[in-house]
């Protein structure tokens, strides 16, 4: 006890305005951005008392409290008996701007600083006062690029906590609607917000995420994988069982499901749990669209899926192991095409595939205006000139084309990187036991899937275990009139979507 | 501390199966470029015992549309060999073909006439139990020419003439249903049932051997040479034992109830000419009396196709009159054949004896010698025939037509 105080009062502020000031610049040493406005005030019988506003330059905006300050009839209505009557007056009469706090230690000055907020320090009072003057310079609400929609809202998240906060307070206007606040990163104390609606989300899986959080244990949080990591319930996987969205309809509709989201400050991208595997193959669009339409769209993103990690194992399989199983005018047409080409069907696709990887890294990597060459390059290499050269079969280019586009179909970038990984695996097994091997390594697929849990639901809910209500928008996305329940899997509070 | 040990762990796993992948060898591998497509087979009789194999081969990049305008290579290659048997004989065809043979793709198997007399069985059992071999390929008799000819004939327009038997027979079988077409399963199936003895299609060369089997022959607008479907071959048992000709083959397709579709021709009821009907369903009934009687109920539908002189059409009692003459037709054509596979052949091979086998199968059992009951059986034979549509006009031409 009596070493706690003793720290506080080693930390605690001082009367004397030039102890605090030299200690706050020794804190924070010569940064260029931490701003000190010196000013004068009149107390009773003429005395003059001197003050600091401190600030940091970029996050918060002190000019127009200074404004307010120095206005020749607020310094008039300020003049009073001491330096702590005077913070209490600026508090009560004069500031206009929202959130003030009364500071006493070093520790909190430096946190409010941090936070954007202006901090004002007054010759004789071991107390200082933090004005919310916080500004931030942030890209504006733009359109989501990664996840794109044809109809449906326009906005994305931004990189603000607030301005996302208020993103989703606007779609769900409820007070059930419940932030939690905390801070995370030893160093960079990032703001993180829990979010999830009170009388829908289920409370195991709120207390799941609560309990997995309290564990992070790391100096920076500077994007929203870095809490996936650590929350994620298997590593040795490549299947995501953490989803993400810059979007924040798709945040809303996850959270009316029953789920939990959790906000980052510093990334538009917000994570979602539990994530299910189906979940991974619905776009917001999907309820944007008519249901039919919809259906047609999702039984293809299934199918897209199947394609991106099956055909090039397919195709080796085949043709090096069953060539009994194709046609036999197309049996003709491969041999042809295969007819001096100098390597195997595994290193030829795997030839492919892999330079196929390097283009697209390179193309997300580059800058966007030599984006174009690398494009245009990259379909001479792999098409036209890989084929003429010999080195490949036209129908292999056409494998490794149908494989990658199929890739982009899949709504969640991650679930693609998953489908790209396993493709390698399967490719591996079709070249040495044929369709046996690829098959074993289906099963083994399978197996490895329905053993995955998300935040202590069953990760291929509501295939398995089978849900029947919950099929209504799974594979399949009914009518909305006729989804009366939210997602049985998730185990929210309220089942009934409408009364 | 536990965490390093499980990735080590995996990483023992994962170095295990990574070195375990290679072990397998990649069993069976084949790269496409590594395998010689066997399209067509041949089996004649050696001069001794042994078997003369003929295969044809596709070199693949001379079937692809793009560059079949400029090669001058031919599209397929046959080899033959001469083997005790024929696995024998297809392993010594390696020291003739490049590459390892690949069967799974035949599409045509022709049997030299000389071994379907001698007897079947043999040669088939390596067909029936290789592996690599589909059962979905004809089997043809080459009637008057030995298998390895048939092989050696171009085609025209399809480049590849096992390609083009195997779709001529479907085509053939589809319109006219005077060719039987006979898959290895099918044959298998017949040489087991007891009371039907099994029939094969049979092909014959028309023209001159050798211009066909030069490319250049590919170039004339009338081939030179042609490979004609004619008829079946019949067997009693395995062995071969005479010829069935285009009405008999007609007649063991509609009693067999494989007849989708075909013509009839009949005369015309009234005046001279001929009428036409298209015959579009058609179903027999054998129902077995006794062992040495039969009935047979033939229902078919036909379309009219063509009237070559003055009739109407609209006419009820026109319509019926047709219709029994083309009952007496067919109860003649089946009279004629069932008569042939009695006296002349003597083999069952509309499989009278398999539906009494079906029906009675006590009566079965106790019938020693079948096929010298069929000599004499008496089978009657009945025709139901529906004319069902006239076609787009109702007069013919000829009535249309002014003098």
């Amino acid at each position: 006890m009596t070493k706690q105080s003793a720290a506080e009062s080693a930390d605690s502020l001082s009367r004397s305005l030039k102890v605090n000031d030299s200690r706050l610049r020794d804190r924070f040493g010569i940064s260029p951005d931490l701003l000190a406005r010196e000013f004068q005030a009149e107390l009773d019988g003429g005395e003059i008392m001197r003050g600091t506003a401190w600030a940091i330059d970029g996050i918060s905006n002190s000019a127009p409290l200074l404004q307010a300050l120095f206005a020749p009839d607020v310094r008039r209505s300020l003049i009073c008996g001491s330096a702590e009557e005077w913070l209490d007056l600026c508090r009560a009469r004069i500031l206009p701007e929202g959130e003030i706090h009364v500071l006493g230690t070093l520790a909190e000055v430096c946190s409010m600083l941090l936070d954007g907020h202006t901090v004002l320090f007054a010759d004789g009072s071991p107390h200082a006062l933090a004005v919310a003057t916080k500004d931030v310079k942030a890209r504006s609400i733009e359109e989501p690029n990664v996840q794109s929609v044809v109809r449906g809202p326009r906005e994305g998240f931004t990189e603000v906590l607030a301005w996302n906060i208020a993103m989703l307070r606007r779609k769900i206007a409820s007070p059930d609607l419940r932030f939690e606040p905390t801070t995370l990163g030893t160093v960079t104390n990032t703001a993180v917000a829990i979010v999830y609606i009170r009388d829908i989300v289920s409370p195991e899986v709120l207390q799941e995420v609560k309990d997995r959080m309290a564990t992070i244990d790391m100096d920076s949080i500077l994007e929203s994988n870095y809490i996936e990591e650590y929350i994620q319930d298997r590593i040795y996987t490549p299947f995501p069982t953490v989803f993400n969205s810059e979007r924040p309809d798709v945040i809303a509709a996850g959270l009316l499901e029953g789920r939990v989201a959790i906000l980052v400050d510093g990334t538009p991208f917000a994570l979602l749990v539990p994530a299910l595997f189906s979940q991974f193959f619905q776009s917001s669009e999907d309820y944007y669209q008519r249901a039919d339409f919809s259906t047609l769209i999702r039984l293809l993103r299934f199918l897209s899926f199947l394609l991106a990690t099956l055909t090039p194992s397919f195709y080796i399989a085949i043709t090096t192991f069953h060539q009994e199983m194709l046609p036999t005018t197309l049996l003709y047409n491969l041999a042809s095409q295969r007819e001096g080409v100098p390597f195997p069907a595994f290193i030829e696709a795997l030839l492919m595939e892999v330079t196929f990887e390097i283009l697209r890294e390179a193309s997300v990597r580059m800058p966007k205006t030599i984006g174009q060459s690398i494009s245009i390059v990259g379909t001479l290499v792999v098409g036209q000139a890989a084929v003429d050269a010999g080195l490949v079969s036209a129908a292999m280019v056409i494998v490794v084309s149908i494989t990658a586009i199929a890739n982009f179909v899949l709504p969640a970038f991650n679930m693609g990187i998953a489908a790209r990984i396993i493709r390698f695996g399967l490719m591996t097994l079709a070249a040495s036991f044929g369709l046996y091997g690829v098959f074993i390594g289906i099963i083994a697929l399978v197996l490895h899937l329905c053993s995955l849990h998300s935040f202590s639901v069953p990760y291929m809910a509501p295939l398995a275990p089978y849900q029947r209500d919950d099929q209504k928008d799974t594979l399949f996305r009914l009518p909305i009139p006729w989804m009366k329940n939210r997602p049985i899997s998730l185990k929210p509070q309220k089942l009934r979507r409408q009364p | 501390m536990n965490r390093f040990g499980l990735a080590s762990r995996l990483l023992a796993l994962l170095l295990i199966a990574a070195l375990a992948a290679p072990l397998s060898g990649c069993w069976s591998r084949n790269e496409l470029n590594g395998i010689n497509i066997v399209v067509g087979m041949g089996v004649d009789k050696a001069k001794d015992d042994g078997y003369i194999v003929s295969v044809q081969i596709v070199n693949p990049s001379q079937v692809t549309t793009k560059k079949t305008s400029t090669s001058s290579f031919s599209p397929v290659v046959t080899f033959r060999s001469y083997g005790k048997t024929l696995p024998d004989a297809l392993a010594r065809l390696t020291l003739k073909a490049a590459r390892e043979l690949y069967l799974a793709h035949l599409r045509i198997l022709v049997i030299g006439e000389e071994i379907a007399r001698s007897g079947l069985s043999k040669p088939l059992d390596f067909i029936a139990r290789n592996r690599e071999l589909r059962t979905d390929f004809y089997l043809v008799v080459a009637k008057k020419a030995s298998a390895s000819d048939i092989l050696d004939m171009y085609s025209p327009i399809d480049p590849i003439p096992a390609n083009s038997l195997y779709t001529k027979l479907d085509t053939s079988d589809d319109i006219w249903s005077a060719t039987g077409k006979v898959t290895l399963d099918r044959l298998i199936r017949d040489l087991a049932t007891e009371g039907k003895g099994p029939a094969l299609t049979s092909i014959e060369l028309l023209g001159n051997r050798h211009s066909g089997e030069e490319m250049k022959s590919a170039q004339n607008i009338e081939p030179q040479t042609l490979l004609r479907y004619d008829g079946m071959a019949a067997f009693r048992n395995d062995r071969m034992v005479g010829w069935l000709n285009e009405n008999d083959v007609r007649a063991l397709n509609l009693l067999q109830n494989e007849t989708h579709h075909t013509f009839l021709t009949v005369e015309c009821p009234n005046e001279e000419g001929l009428v036409t009907l298209e015959l579009n369903q058609a179903h027999a009934r054998i129902t077995a009396h006794r062992p040495d009687a039969f009935e047979v109920e033939l229902r078919s539908q036909q379309d009219i196709a063509d009237i070559g002189c003055k009739m109407d059409v609209i006419d009820p009692a026109n319509q019926e009159k047709l219709e029994r003459l083309v009952d007496a037709k067919l109860v003649d054509l089946l009279q004629r054949s069932i008569r042939k596979s009695q006296k002349e052949l003597k083999s069952d091979v509309f499989g009278f004896g398999s539906a009494l086998h079906r029906q009675h199968p006590g009566l079965w059992r106790r019938i020693e010698d079948w096929d010298s009951i069929y000599d004499r059986a008496k089978i009657d034979i009945r025709s139901k025939t529906t004319i069902r549509r006239i076609g787009t006009t109702f007069k013919s031409m000829k009535d249309e037509s002014r003098p």
